[in-house]
């Protein structure tokens, strides 16, 4: 359980259930936690984080439900990996769309291609590889 | 069940056990008890404090700590409790009986004029120890230590003081026993044989009676609120 | 998913006090919290469920058998913790221990053994010797040391510092990883229940209020708070309480959606606790 590692805050308004599900659901994405893995089991999830029992066990179900995990009863719960291809693909998607939209406005603002590309680069994180627009 | 009751009585004869009112009555019964020999009801009375005095104990313990709600908490039922409750004070009693009938034995091996107890005597013990107890214990379950105890004190002290003075009054005035119905009764309180079916039937008779007192007492703790 | 403890309809009069309708059930291997203000009834209940006040109405039923008719053979599976150690206070651990094992056909003496340890309990002390939070430890451990199924406690922490219910609830963490044990506990401290329950039954004046899951309480009720302005007449019945002071208002609500767009930008929306739900909505009983 080497890639495991959730945390959770108690005051956010997100329930509990859905910010487990949010961060297994990346960590299986980006490959911390590999195909066949074994996830904690929902009691002692609910322990280490000091949480109830049922909000574990409906975060795994969630999880179940999309595919993401398997769980095989009295062993444990495992991540099941073809999902992780379907997540990337709807990931895409909302990417794209979140793209097209932003091409829109830029549009409509008369930004140019590249001063979009270049906005892109700095939110993404810097990786310009060698233009870097503001110096 | 059995286990369960006799684990109750073990614990009940502990927590009597260690206390210093224990050892302070039995050591009375033993000294006193050869001086009053010839006075079969004080003997009796004696044989029975023990018994007074673990119930007085118990039940102020049960009502200081709570305990009945704890034990009525275990996989235990309310008529266990009052059994173990009876079975204890039926084998307090019979250990006081124990030490005064061999207190008493010792003191006729060693000659010193005191008679070995009789049928009489027996007969007192069983028919006063089944009236006490089975008055008494119900009493206890249903009104608590604060009331029973007296009516427990006087139920034990007037049968003695009576036949005390019955026995007395014999002894004071010898030649009384003819004229005097009361010392008459008195003198043949001290003297008399009984026929040999009297003390079985008598003492199954006390069973029944602390059979019925048994039920009763279950009756009011089972419906007793903790 | 089995029920471990069934109540129906329970009902219980008193003199100055009635306790009436009140149900909940408690499934395999969950936490249930009893919440409720003092005197609201949840001694009375647990009483009840353990049989040591005699029912007027309803149905109380342990592993499926009536509390009532198979008592002794029900508590064989209970563990149960009260407010307070009701054991001769002259005797030792040891010897409480001596006086109930017993009675257990399931006692385990070498659990025992190492809860004693691990609660660090002084088994010669005489137990009224004990503090507070030791003579929790010591029923805690019988009531886990006999193979119970439910464990029952009744304000386990109350007059506990904080420490002290960290501590009871690393017990009870490690208790339910096994999925067969339940766990029944009333306290009027919260905090602890918002972490480990995972049903809330929550009683007020001997009357239900509501049981559900935890999750579902929290997510529904909201905390709002917005200038003095905004309680306005059309607010107030969306509120299931309100306080308002000079300097704002504070309202506990179910219908978050319907209140945010009234009350306007300048309130602040957070998740209630459970204490905000039981502070209002208790209040709100005693009007009504």
């Amino acid at each position: 359980m080497s890639g495991f590692s959730v945390v959770i805050s108690q005051t956010s308004q997100k329930p509990i259930y859905r910010q487990i599900e949010e961060q297994v659901v990346s960590l299986i994405v980006s490959g911390e936690l590999g195909e066949g893995m074994e996830l904690p089991s929902i009691r002692s999830l609910a322990r280490d984080l000091r949480i109830s029992v049922i909000t574990t066990k409906r975060a795994y179900d969630d999880l179940e439900a999309e595919g993401f995990v398997t769980t095989v009863v009295g062993k444990g719960t495992y991540v099941s990996v073809k999902n992780k291809e379907l997540f990337r693909e709807r990931k895409l998607r909302s990417i794209e769309d979140k793209l097209e939209e932003a091409a829109e406005e830029a549009k409509e603002i008369g930004m140019d291609l590249p001063d979009l590309q270049a906005a892109l680069a700095i939110l993404y994180g810097g990786k310009t590889d060698g233009n870097d627009p503001e110096g | 069940m059995r286990n369960s009751i006799s684990a109750l009585v073990a614990k009940d004869f502990f927590c009597f056990l260690r206390e210093p009112r224990m050892l302070v009555s039995t050591l009375i019964m033993v000294l006193l008890c050869p001086l009053l020999s010839s006075n079969p009801f004080f003997v009796v009375m004696f044989c029975v404090f023990p018994s007074y005095t673990m119930t007085t104990l118990l039940f102020s313990y049960e009502e200081k700590y709570g305990t009945d709600r704890f034990f009525a908490s275990l996989p235990v039922s309310r008529t266990a409790m009052v059994a173990a409750r009876y079975g204890g004070v039926f084998l307090a009693a019979l250990a006081g009986l124990a030490i005064a009938c061999g207190s008493d034995l010792a003191l006729v091996a060693l000659g010193s004029g005191a008679k070995p107890f009789g049928d009489l005597f027996f007969l007192s013990f069983t028919a006063f120890f089944t009236v006490n107890v089975s008055l008494i214990i119900p009493l206890y379950y249903k009104v608590g230590i604060a009331k029973a105890r007296i009516a427990s004190l006087v139920l034990m002290m007037i049968p003695a003081m009576a036949g005390g003075a019955m026995v007395g009054m014999d002894k004071m005035l010898p030649g009384a026993a003819e004229s005097n119905a009361l010392a008459s009764a008195g003198a043949l309180f001290s003297t008399l044989r009984l026929p040999g079916f009297v003390l079985p039937l008598v003492m199954t008779a006390c069973l029944a009676v602390l059979a019925a007192s048994l039920l009763v007492s279950a009756r009011i703790f089972e419906a007793k609120e903790l | 998913m089995e029920t471990i403890l069934r109540v129906e309809n329970l009902s219980k009069r008193f003199p100055g006090f009635t306790l009436d309708g009140v149900g909940f059930q408690v499934p395999r291997g969950t936490v249930m919290g009893f919440i409720g203000r003092n005197g609201a009834g949840k001694t009375t209940t647990i009483k009840l469920i353990m049989n040591l006040l005699k029912r007027d109405g309803g149905l109380v039923e342990v592993f499926g058998l009536d509390t009532e008719k198979h008592g002794a053979a029900v508590r064989e599976k209970i563990g149960f913790v009260y407010d307070e150690l009701f054991f001769y206070g002259m005797l030792t651990g040891e010897q409480m221990r001596r006086a109930v094992a017993p009675h257990y056909r399931g006692w385990d003496e070498d659990r025992f053994r190492r809860y004693a340890l691990d609660f660090e309990l002084d088994l010669k002390k005489p137990v009224e010797k004990l503090s507070k939070g030791q003579k929790t430890k010591l029923s805690l451990a019988i009531a886990l040391s006999h193979g119970a199924e439910l464990i029952v406690m009744d304000e386990p922490t109350s007059g506990l510092d904080p420490v002290f219910r960290a501590e009871l609830l690393d017990v009870l963490y490690a208790v339910i990883q096994d999925d067969r044990k339940s766990v029944f506990f009333s306290t009027h401290i919260t905090a602890d229940l918002e972490k480990i329950a995972d049903y809330i039954t929550f009683i007020d004046g001997g009357r239900m209020v509501f049981s559900e899951s935890k999750d579902a309480v929290m997510d529904r009720y909201r905390i709002v708070r917005g200038p003095a302005g905004a309680m306005t007449s059309e607010v107030r019945p969306l509120c299931v309480g309100t306080r308002s002071t000079a300097s704002g208002f504070e309202a506990l609500t179910e219908r978050v959606e319907e209140m945010a767009p009234i009350v306007g930008p300048r309130a602040v929306v957070e998740r209630a606790t459970l204490d905000d739900i039981m502070v209002y909505t208790a209040g709100r009983q005693a009007d009504a």
